[in-house]
């Protein structure tokens, strides 16, 4: 029964945000040293797991071979729920003192802690049904962070969010429903569980492509996208953390899932659905990046830059070959570390500017040259210059686009790639040159250490992951050769 | 909510959360079990209505059904946010939960627990039920 310990990192979260919301502390200071220690506990409780022996597998309840709440660590679970909780740590730095200026830091802190435990949910979800219960918790849980504000503007936003995740979700479960009726188990096997299910092409097909869509309202993907830079509205770490990182890739996770996990790539293949949803992914790389060059909004257009670069993952996924797979899987780190210093970035410079446009922050990299020098490393990351850690990825991306015979795809990857400078050198040059006219402030305005430290630490992990991809790399490639 | 506010209308229970946050914390519980958020009743019981349509070979039943609960989430979810959210919302409201005897929730209480049970517990009414058809 020693098994039960796998749910910590899933209940913990839990414990904790209900403590965080009831225990009166003694002033902020214990508090924030609480949510600190929190949300590092967590991710030593998921590394004690993994190194423990044995601890793999957990049914905490079953009714029936679907309705079945069952928790399984394996290299997927592992790989997403170590990312999450090192960016959760960062980010848990960060909001301390950024949440100061928006307020009402205690519901945030809550809800922040919460979504930790249901991310780690989702990584450690051992079948459909488990994965689909935390996905639905997902929405819920992060809802109030996002209309954090309590405008009318963020609460249309909040609204609009809840719709589109909501129909995503009924989508799943109507894909759900009509797999069960052809298979009825729905555990996480590599290479798939259909094998001996193929006579129903057309259902499977049909189901396939439910389930991707259902899944792609949470990536973001082209027609199901507004919801993201609508997001935005909340605070930056919320934008930060959950619409680049835990929420998007969450979705993303998802597919990967259902397309590796419970189809399998040759079933995949069979159904031709990988075809007609390679033309949509297509449409959302070039889309997100086109959008992105009209966006004033400095946290919208990385935002419809996000919406760009989960086409790219997507992308690597729908390919299924291995290399695209290591390429997609390599590119969800690396957007996921290259966004998030982006986003600190941005918050930065609002939070002590007050500047959320682009054209109010010309010069400001000679007010906050540290800040600045993080966005543009992480700009040119996201761009792919070699050595970067954009780069890599991409070129797996490019490999796996030539193994599938599709030159197209490497024409758009270096297309978007062209776009994505576009819109994000403009920001980087403005920010050193501002131009003719004098700068009226000299003054250095760096934000405070607590934020600060983790923009550098984070453009510093994205630097690492230039030059030496390898650790990475070994991990993913393990993961790819089990599925593919 | 009726009895302590006097008021009917959805639009007059805007902020309601601040007033009483431990009913429409119950509230919002019945609600998302109507909706069919997994670990409530109202999945179990929609998903087998799901499945016996597929069985009858009526494909078209299922999406009323799926339609249907995301209706529900659209007509349940706006009393929430706006009774737990929104600055318009919550000004001018003062925090009177504590004025409500504990006489009267306890029913409610009772309620939300069984709701649990009957989620969490489902196998054994499941099987009940068989019996009883067969």
């Amino acid at each position: 029964m020693s098994n039960v310990f796998v749910l910590f990192p899933i209940v913990f979260p839990f414990i904790a945000a209900v403590a965080v919301s009831t225990i009166k502390f003694r002033n902020e200071k214990w508090r924030n040293i609480f949510i600190i220690f929190s949300v590092i506990i967590n991710f030593i409780s998921i590394i004690l797991i993994l190194n423990t022996e044995g601890l793999v597998a957990f049914h905490l309840w079953t009714v029936n071979n679907f309705l079945d709440i069952y928790f399984k660590i394996d290299e997927m679970g592992i790989f997403f729920s170590i990312l999450a909780s090192i960016l959760w740590i960062f980010t848990a730095f960060y909001a301390i003192d950024y949440m100061k200026h928006e307020g009402r830091e205690k519901i945030f802190f809550v809800f922040f802690i919460l979504t930790l435990g249901i991310t780690v949910g989702i990584a450690f979800s051992g079948n459909l049904f488990t994965l689909y219960i935390f996905y639905e918790l997902l929405t819920l849980a992060t809802f109030p962070l996002v209309i954090h504000s309590g405008s009318k503007e963020a609460l249309d936003s909040g609204k609009k969010y809840l719709i589109y995740s909501f129909g995503g979700a009924t989508l799943i479960l109507l894909g759900m429903i009509l797999l069960f009726s052809i298979n009825s188990n729905m555990d996480f096997v590599a290479r798939g569980v259909l094998s001996g299910a193929v006579e129903n092409a057309n259902l499977i097909s049909i189901v396939y492509a439910l389930m991707f869509l259902g899944f792609g309202v949470k990536a973001a993907i082209v027609p199901f996208h507004s919801w993201l830079p609508g997001a935005m509205v909340a605070p930056t770490p919320v934008s930060a953390l959950l619409h680049a990182v835990a929420v998007v890739k969450s979705g993303i996770f998802a597919i990967i899932r259902i397309s590796y996990f419970i189809f399998g790539a040759e079933i995949v293949r069979e159904t031709h659905d990988n075809i007609y949803l390679s033309i949509l992914i297509v449409i959302t790389i070039l889309l997100g990046s086109l959008l992105a060059l009209h966006q004033e909004n400095l946290k919208k257009r990385l935002a419809y830059s996000t919406i760009s670069q989960l086409g790219y993952i997507l992308l690597g996924i729908i390919l299924l070959n291995e290399n695209a797979l290591i390429g997609g899987l390599l590119h969800l780190v690396n957007h996921a570390v290259i966004k998030i210093t982006l986003f600190f970035c941005a918050g930065a410079i609002y939070f002590t500017t007050g500047k959320k446009n682009i054209s109010d922050i010309r010069g400001i990299g000679r007010k906050m040259p540290v800040t600045m020098w993080c966005f543009a490393i992480a700009a040119i990351s996201l761009i792919g210059i070699p050595p970067t850690n954009g780069s890599v990825s991409k070129w797996y991306l490019a490999l796996g686009g030539l193994n599938a015979n599709k030159i197209l795809f490497v024409v758009i990857l270096l297309l978007s790639a062209f776009l994505t400078a576009a819109y994000l050198l403009p920001i980087v040059i403005a920010a050193f040159f501002p131009g003719g006219d004098k700068v009226e402030n000299e003054s250095r305005v760096e934000p405070p250490p607590r934020m600060l430290i983790p923009i550098v630490m984070l453009t510093g992990v994205v630097v690492f992951l230039g030059f030496f991809p390898n650790a990475v790399l070994s991990f993913i490639g393990e993961i790819v050769r089990m599925v593919i | 909510m009726i009895e302590q506010t006097g008021f009917k209308k959805l639009e007059d229970l805007k902020g309601i959360g601040k007033e009483m946050p431990v009913t429409l914390a119950i509230f919002a519980i019945g609600a998302l079990s109507m909706v069919g958020i997994p670990l409530l009743p109202g999945f179990i019981s929609k998903w087998y209505l799901a499945l016996a349509s597929i069985e009858v070979g009526k494909m078209i039943l299922i999406g009323a059904i799926l339609l249907s609960s995301l209706l529900n989430a659209i007509y349940y979810f706006p009393i929430v946010i706006n009774g737990f959210f929104g600055e318009e919302n919550l000004e001018g409201k003062v925090y009177k939960a504590k004025h409500r005897p504990l006489r009267q929730s306890f029913p409610v209480f009772i309620l939300i627990v069984g709701m649990f049970y009957v989620g969490i517990a489902a196998r054994g009414i499941m099987y009940m039920i068989s019996l009883g058809l067969a």
